[in-house]
Order: C-alpha cells, then sequence, then structure tokens
C-alpha cells in the first residue's frame, strides 16, 4: 500500500514539473524604451529568469535591476542610484495568472492576457498586461508590451528633468520558455 | 483493488493540492541562482569632490569634460569691505580657471589632461581603481590610486622669478611636479561616503625659504593626507567637505601657508554635476595647491568656486 503510494506520488509530482516552464538560457529580453522630448532612454535586461506553470497559468518573474544595460553607463549608475534605488529594492518581480485557460497550438501565435502583482521599488501594484503565447515545438515565447508609469511605484522625477524622462515608460518582454527539468 | 485506487486518488489529490499551494511562491525558487556579488556603485557622485580626488573613474569609453572656475576672496581680513565690495565679493577675479577631460579605458582606468590658468599648468594624470567595495563589506573599501604630472609652461622669466642667484641655470626638468595618492574611499551608508587620501608630493624645482616660526627650510618632497566626506541630503544634493593636511614642517604653523579646505555641495541633474564650493586655496588643481596658500579661512580668506561636469557616451553599440 505505502508503495502504492509512493508511486502515485512520484508520478503526481512528474507530471506536474512536466507543466512547469522555465526560461531558455539568455531566452529572456526585458528592454524599456522612455520617450521624452529632450532626451530617448533604452535599457534592456537581459538576467530575467520567468516561471509559468502551463497547468494553473500562472507566471512569476524576478528581475534583478542593476542588470539594465543603457548605452550611456552614467545614466545606468542615476537609474540605479536615484531612481529604482537598486541597493534598497534590487530585485522587481511579478507575480500573475493567465486570466483564463488557452489552448497553445503549434505555431499559433495566441493573444493573452494577465493579471497579477508587481512589487517595484517597494510599491506592490495590480496590472493588467496583454501580450501573445506561441508554442513553438516544445517551447513557449512569450511577447508583451506595456507602460507603466514611474509615479505609480513612488519613483519621482524632478520637475526639471521632465522633459528628458518620459511620464509612461514602455516595457518590452520577450521570452521563450522550455519544459522544467528538474537538475 | 478498490481500497487501492481510492488511496491512489486522495494522495494524488493530496500533491494536486499541495503543488499548487506550493507553486503560489515557490515557482521563482525554481530559477534561484546564486547571488553573485554585488559591489557598492556611486560612493561619489564625480571624479572629484571639490579639492580632492575620488574613488570614481570615468565610465569605459566614457568622456568627461570638466570646467572649474574659482574666483576671488568673498571675504578679507587684510582689506576693507569696501575693497572687496569692488570686487564684486570676488567674482570679478578669479583666481583660477580650468578645463579638463577625462577618458575612461576601462571602467577602472581613466585618463585625464587639464589646463589651469595658475602657474599656466597642463597636467596629465591617470586614476587606477584596483580595488571595489562589495555591498556585503567583505570588501569594505574601494581603493584607486593617482598619479597626475604637471608641466608648467610660465616663460622662465616668469618662473624663476623668486631665484636670487645670478647665473641660475634654467632646465627644463624644473617645470615638472607630481603627484602621487592613494584613495581609500568608503560608502558607509546610503547617505555617508568618506575617504583618505595619503599624497606624495613632489616638486622638482622649488625656491628656498624657511618657516619664520620654527625656521624649517622647504622641502622638494612632501606627504600629505587628504580627507573627505559626502553626505547626501537628497538623492541628488550632496553636502561635503575636505581637507588636507601637511606633514611637512615648513607648512605647519606657517604664517604664509593655509592648509587647503573647501565646503560646499553637489548638483546632479542627469548628465551634468554641478559642484558649488567654498575653498581657501586659490589653485583648483592639486599640483598647484599642494604648493601651498596664502589664504586662510581664519582670515575669512575664503572663494566661490564651482565645476561643472558633462559626461559623453562614446560607447558603440
Amino acid at each position: 500500500m505505502k508503495k502504492i503510494i509512493l508511486l502515485s506520488a512520484v508520478i503526481s509530482n512528474q507530471i506536474f514539473s512536466q507543466n512547469l516552464y522555465v526560461s531558455k538560457e539568455k531566452g529572456t529580453t526585458i528592454t524599456f524604451y522612455s520617450d521624452a522630448p529632450l532626451e530617448k532612454i533604452e535599457a534592456k535586461n537581459y538576467t530575467a529568469y520567468p516561471v509559468f506553470n502551463h497547468s494553473t497559468g500562472e507566471f512569476q518573474i524576478r528581475v534583478p535591476m542593476q542588470a539594465f544595460q543603457f548605452k550611456n553607463d552614467l545614466m545606468k549608475e542615476h537609474f540605479n542610484e536615484n531612481y529604482v534605488e537598486s541597493d534598497k529594492y534590487p530585485y522587481c518581480t511579478f507575480k500573475g495568472k493567465l486570466d483564463s485557460t488557452y489552448q497553445f497550438q503549434d505555431n499559433k501565435e495566441v493573444p493573452v492576457s494577465m493579471t497579477g502583482k508587481m512589487d517595484l521599488h517597494g510599491v506592490t501594484k495590480e496590472i493588467k498586461v496583454k501580450g501573445t503565447i506561441t508554442k513553438i515545438g516544445n517551447e513557449l515565447k512569450f511577447n508583451s508590451t506595456f507602460l507603466l508609469k514611474p509615479t505609480d511605484f513612488n519613483i519621482k522625477i524632478p520637475t526639471m528633468l521632465t522633459e528628458k524622462i518620459a511620464e509612461e515608460v514602455k516595457v518590452t518582454f520577450n521570452s521563450t520558455l522550455i519544459p522544467y527539468v528538474k537538475k | 483493488m478498490k481500497k487501492i485506487s481510492i488511496y491512489t486518488l486522495t494522495s494524488l489529490l493530496t500533491f494536486f493540492q499541495f503543488n499548487s499551494v506550493k507553486s503560489q511562491d515557490d515557482l521563482l525558487s525554481l530559477t534561484d541562482a546564486k547571488p553573485e556579488k554585488q559591489y557598492v556603485f556611486a560612493t561619489w557622485k564625480a571624479y572629484r569632490l571639490g579639492n580632492v580626488q575620488t574613488t570614481e573613474t570615468v565610465k569605459k569609453n566614457h568622456l568627461e569634460y570638466r570646467i572649474l572656475h574659482r574666483f576671488g576672496n568673498i571675504a578679507d581680513n587684510n582689506k576693507t569691505l569696501n575693497q572687496i565690495a569692488h570686487t564684486a565679493f570676488g567674482i570679478d577675479n578669479p583666481s583660477d580657471i580650468r578645463m579638463s577631460l577625462e577618458y575612461g579605458i576601462t571602467n577602472d582606468i581613466t585618463i585625464g589632461l587639464g589646463r589651469s590658468r595658475a602657474n599656466e599648468l597642463v597636467d596629465l594624470s591617470g586614476k587606477w581603481r584596483i580595488l571595489k567595495q562589495t555591498t556585503d563589506f567583505k570588501s569594505p573599501v574601494s581603493i584607486a590610486i593617482f598619479e597626475s604630472v604637471g608641466y608648467t609652461t610660465m616663460t622662465p622669466d616668469r618662473m624663476y622669478s623668486e631665484v636670487t642667484i645670478k647665473n641660475f641655470s634654467t632646465n627644463e626638468a624644473h617645470r615638472f611636479n607630481y603627484v602621487t595618492q592613494v584613495i581609500i574611499g568608503s560608502k558607509v551608508s546610503r547617505w555617508l561616503s568618506v575617504e583618505i587620501l595619503p599624497t606624495w608630493f613632489h616638486r622638482n624645482f622649488i625656491v628656498q625659504k624657511f618657516n619664520p616660526n620654527n625656521g624649517i627650510d622647504n622641502k622638494n618632497d612632501n606627504f600629505i593626507l587628504g580627507a573627505a566626506a559626502r553626505i547626501k541630503l537628497s538623492n541628488r544634493v550632496t553636502f561635503f567637505a575636505d581637507y588636507f593636511y601637511n606633514f611637512d614642517k615648513f607648512f605647519q604653523n606657517n604664517p604664509d601657508y593655509g592648509m587647503p579646505l573647501s565646503i560646499g555641495f553637489e548638483v546632479e541633474t542627469g548628465g551634468h554635476v554641478f559642484t558649488l564650493f567654498f575653498a581657501n586655496n586659490p589653485a583648483i588643481v592639486e599640483n598647484n595647491f599642494f604648493i601651498g596658500s596664502v589664504d586662510k579661512w581664519s582670515k575669512s580668506q575664503i572663494k566661490f568656486s564651482f565645476c561643472i561636469s558633462r559626461t559623453f557616451s562614446l560607447k558603440k553599440e
């Protein structure tokens, strides 16, 4: 009897781990773009590793803020020191869930929406993002573009810099996820 | 058999529940990478504070243009208020003007070229950060080595104006002086950064003088200790002070020399850093102000000074 319970436990565990997807190595790019009259600022981050649970639709990601790369490294320093204060708040996390159950077919872009909580700069806010998920072989490709307001996360922009930093920042998320294999 | 399937079902269910509850928080644990060693950044706002160099370097492939200005005395115990007012409290007689360019070869090595009005000095300098402070304080300090070679372009008449020896043989090497510094700095907290700067200053040429209070002659080599601290008043404004103490007895208790002290504010506005401060030493750059200055804080001989720096990224995409 015990053996059977154990066996079923192992099987059930296997079933669930098959439904977990994690980012491919260097498979995730997060870009933010601020388009203000005087300055266009773009930064890219390749070090975030999202996790997706196919059976429940849950999606979680943690983004190390100090890994955003700018063209001007001084901007990077100011971004970390003055705006997101990454010494205090090193990560931005998002924990969300797909709004409904979607069927993914091979090579077909499925428009999806997701609701969840974003924790950035010590402020947690519920956000809703739209995007697409495409299944290619055993990979899932996530694409999404959404807008974030720095002021919503208590990131203050001094009045004298409003010409240089946009009120809304465009965030682009591209990620390729592969089935999770327990190491 | 029936019993077994019920057991299987319940165990499956419990595992399903267990998994779904657990996964809510634990999905991210699947990707838990070991946190990398994090280096402290932005210990200082700029390459230099008032009078001192900081442990900061210019970022790789970035160019910094810096313009510094030091006006005349705002007040002076040796002058009447009327005399001072006629110079618009020092605005009309700048004591030194300097422009410099600094370029980051790597993130830790910077080279610089500057020209100062005082002593018509051209200086070539380099800063190499050899140790970076880490956030876990395993490395509690950042250490940088700074070297500056000064070359004066003054005419021989002006350069040797104090020489009284007849048929004094001039030498091109007399035009050089050297500043060698070890800068040890630490960002103690978000709001406080401190540093000390043990310094060796060498001049190839000095005019022999002595301190009337203790009769000690001046020397070609001086050991000087600098110290600086800054407090962040907000994310963009800091308050700082820096000081240099010359261990040479010639400079101590000398009525003709005051040790350089500066106190002021930094304001950072994105690409620019404005440094607004007060100092007693008329010269801006180390190679000049280590020679000494007559002006002292105790005689209210303070000057307003500002520095504007602008960073350009020459990085290719």
